[in-house]
């Protein structure tokens, strides 16, 4: 029983996505899972959660070797989104699920070891990239589905566990109490806060009050001017005077600035740094003492 | 693994910088390039990736290190090359870029009494209005790609959109420039600053009061 599992997942590069081909051979020889196709370390540690969310899930993977190569083999790729692509391809190659099944879809996720599937960051980069490259299907975690399903064109399939998984592939499973629905799973998701609750609130909790400051109209008028227009600022002057836009109460005249934007947009950018701040976090402060240098800062960590 | 920094994350939102001068100046200068193209183009050995990098810029700073200095009641200890330094960190061409230099003076005893007595902005009134001229602005803009006053382009302002107010309203503005004390992107911005105090007025188009309030906050120090 020599055959090659394949699916499809996606490699982020900053926020373009490319199709990897994900393919799962098991061999003769001595117990062993390699993992080739230039992984980053998280990727690497797949073979551990893999292993373990098979075994959970009661598909257990058999005691041969199985080799596991992401192609394009030269494109680094990084981060755990690769976990339910590689558990479904060595699936396929071991004849659990239907080859055909697995090989049509996009599988993005992490596992956890009992086998749920765990949200992940840059769903959304990683969807529109697939439904381009003319995938129809894409598997994602349920965490995500609010995220990946902002895209048109694809059908987006939530997944809570690769026992789920599994068995949309067609694999036979006696029904057993799914270690996604527990209560843990959900507690899992919420760990990482869920879309639905980071689209900014048109009312947030109001500190402080524009009001509150006294004298310097000029300040509070150029504020005002550079939230309605979105014209940058510069606030000169001494200590004590009018750090206006310290103050709380600037945040209730700014989150318009983000209100009338395209969400895809808006959370597009976020996504592949898995943050989802609300409306009021948008106002980024940066203290001077948190920046080092500016490429990582400014720009993003760039860690080959 | 390249992740979007500060700039991208503070995309179609507010960067605030308090404390400009304290980020160095190389710091400060990086941010020219994503203020006029609104991307960020990330260079490494391995990959190149491109963010989106639209964010309002709002700096606050010091008009020196020991914080004192006054035009009128100066009781600064600094000497006058280090006040200069200290400012020099943000570089003129990122001044430049800055549509609302604003001057915030020490609040004087008459001010807070005036103040106290005028009564200030509340939030929820600012919002109402900033609400208003937004939706003003986008209403004129609907046929661009544009939302907001501050990201139109200059050409197509005084060009195709035939938004300049005629040169009645910009005899200052048009000095200024003459006098070469506004470059030409600050010219521009003065003009979309101005169609920002009309809306905000609920003008139809800039006049001359508009556009010399814009112009008052071009140069603050």
């Amino acid at each position: 029983m020599s055959r090659v599992g394949r699916t499809r997942s996606i490699a982020l590069v900053g926020m373009s996505g490319a199709v990897v081909e994900v393919e799962a051979d098991i061999g003769s020889q001595l117990p062993a899972f390699h993992l080739i196709g230039l992984p980053d370390a998280a990727l690497g540690e797949a073979r551990e959660r893999v292993r373990s969310a098979c075994a959970n899930s009661g598909l257990a993977l058999p005691a041969r070797k199985l080799t596991v190569n992401l192609s394009p083999a030269a494109l680094p790729k990084h981060g755990s989104g690769f976990d339910l692509a590689i558990a479904l391809t060595a699936l396929a190659a071991c004849g659990e699920v239907n080859v055909d099944s697995v090989a049509a879809a996009v599988h993005l996720g992490e596992l956890g070891l009992d086998g749920r599937v765990r949200p992940t960051p840059g769903v959304l980069p990683a969807v529109l990239a697939a439904a381009a490259a003319g995938c129809a299907r894409v598997y994602v975690p349920t965490a995500n589905v609010a995220e990946a399903s902002l895209v048109s064109g694809i059908e987006v399939v939530p997944v809570a566990s690769l026992r789920e998984a599994a068995q949309r592939h067609g694999a036979t499973l006696e029904d057993e109490p799914d270690p996604g629905d527990d209560a843990g799973a959900v507690e899992g998701a919420g760990a990482r806060p869920e879309v639905a609750a980071s689209i900014p609130r048109e009312n947030g909790p109001e500190v402080g009050d524009l009001a509150d400051i006294v004298g310097n109209m000029a300040a509070v008028d150029a504020l005002i001017l550079a939230a309605a227009g979105g014209h940058h600022l510069l606030l000169l002057g001494p200590p004590g005077a009018g750090r206006v836009c310290s103050h709380p109460g600037c945040r209730g005249s700014f989150p318009t600035c983000v209100r009338h934007r395209p969400l895809m947009w808006r959370v597009s950018a976020r996504s592949p740094a898995s943050r989802w701040p609300g409306a009021s976090h948008i106002v980024r402060r940066l203290k001077h003492r948190t920046t080092r240098r500016a490429p990582s800062h400014w720009w993003g960590a760039g860690v080959a | 693994m390249i992740r979007p920094g500060a700039v991208s994350r503070a995309s179609g939102g507010v960067l605030f910088l308090d404390e400009a001068p304290e980020f160095s100046s190389g710091v400060l200068d990086a941010l020219r390039q994503p203020l006029e193209s609104g991307t960020v183009v990330i260079h490494r050995s391995h990959a190149v990736a491109e963010f989106p990098a639209q964010f309002q810029l709002v700096l606050a700073a010091n008009p020196c290190p020991c914080g004192r200095w006054d035009a009128q009641r100066g009781d600064c200890s600094c000497p006058s090359l280090t006040r200069r330094r200290y400012l020099g960190r943000m570089s003129g061409p990122l001044r430049d870029r800055i549509d609302l230099d604003v001057w915030v003076p020490r609040v004087s005893s008459a001010m807070l009494r005036y103040g106290s007595a005028v009564g200030g902005v509340s939030t929820a009134v600012a919002r109402t209005r900033v609400e208003a001229a937004r939706q003003t602005a986008a209403e004129r803009l609907r046929e661009t790609p544009w939302r907001t006053n501050a990201q139109m382009s200059g050409a197509w302002l005084r060009g195709k959109g035939r938004l300049h107010p005629g040169g009645r309203a910009t005899v200052d503005l048009d000095r200024a420039l003459e006098r070469g004390e506004l470059t030409m992107r600050g010219y521009d911005q003065t003009l979309k600053v101005a169609w920002t105090a009309a809306d905000l007025d609920g003008a139809t188009s800039p006049g001359a009061d508009h556009v010399g309030r814009a112009l008052t906050y071009r140069s603050a120090a």
